[in-house]
């Protein structure tokens, strides 16, 4: 898995590199786990759920980097682990169909969108 | 103590890491267990701490959102290390040692995030996460809009 990793030095590259490593063998560990054709469901299943979760923490990511450009405060190790996450999320959508992700992510992000409403932090 | 200053100093002070590795005290773990838990110890409380010090100071809303985003992404990173464990055992006999402890990690971060979430909110969270995980279909039918999309996810 490539890594962009323009800016960053050595600490937060090995780091970036040992993530690409962990998510790659999150993988193998489900394939491993479901390796037969009857799992096949729920392995589609639980591969669409890596999706939301890669695509949540993108979002997580991106959020924060908003934040910190209000004030100015640069992450470069944040985008470049965003960038990462989308070309794992990419590769993840070559074997999830489209009109499924669209569902998954209108109903997580709309779940979202109500729960942000309530607010029960104390700031 | 505010909710965000308790979380600022559940993770500023190292407690969440400690409770993370709590869990495996005693237990003689292979180097690459040990360092796909530190990983994860390092990233999710380095997580926890950037929505704390980046997007609470600025919106209460966007910082409640946002951790009960990061609580749904754990949420679902510990049901999928939870079922290769589970399925390893099946077939093996024996422990998938790095997903057993990961979601055992997971389940510590988790514990330390609901307690800020409202119990509406995760039972709406925790439902969503086990329907699709398990694929009761229809229970998460019920609740999408449109109502049909789901039927093409249940083909």
């Amino acid at each position: 898995m490539a890594v962009i990793a323009v800016g960053l030095g050595d600490a937060e590259r090995d780091r970036l590199i040992a993530l690409a490593v962990d998510r790659s063998r999150s993988v193998v560990d489900l394939a491993d786990a479901l390796p037969d054709a009857e799992d096949e469901e729920e392995l589609y299943r639980v591969i669409a759920a890596l999706w939301l979760q890669l695509r949540f923490e993108w979002q997580r990511h991106n959020d924060v980097l908003n934040y910190a450009a209000v004030g100015e405060t640069p992450k470069p190790e944040l985008a470049a682990e965003g960038c990462m996450g989308s070309l794992m999320l990419e590769r993840l959508e070559g074997v999830l169909f489209p009109t499924h992700l669209d569902t998954l992510s209108g109903y997580a992000f709309g779940l979202l969108a109500a729960v942000g409403t309530r607010v029960p932090v104390s700031p | 103590m505010s909710t965000v200053a308790r979380l600022h100093e559940v993770v500023a002070s190292g407690q969440l890491a400690k409770k993370i590795f709590a869990n495996v005290e005693g237990i003689d773990l292979s180097d690459e267990v040990r360092d796909r838990l530190t990983a994860f110890a390092k990233r999710r409380t380095a997580g926890l701490g950037e929505l704390t010090t980046t997007i609470s100071p600025v919106s209460n809303a966007d910082f409640y959102r946002a951790l009960a985003a990061f609580w749904l992404e754990l949420r679902f990173e510990w049901q999928r290390h939870n079922l290769v464990s589970n399925y390893h055992a099946i077939r093996t006999g024996g422990c998938h040692v790095a997903s057993f402890m990961l979601a055992a990690a997971a389940s510590s971060v988790l514990a330390c995030i609901e307690q800020h979430l409202s119990d509406e909110d995760r039972a709406l969270m925790d439902g969503f996460a086990a329907e699709l995980i398990s694929g009761t279909h229809l229970a998460l039918a019920q609740r999408l809009d449109p109502p049909n999309a789901t039927a093409e996810y249940a083909a």
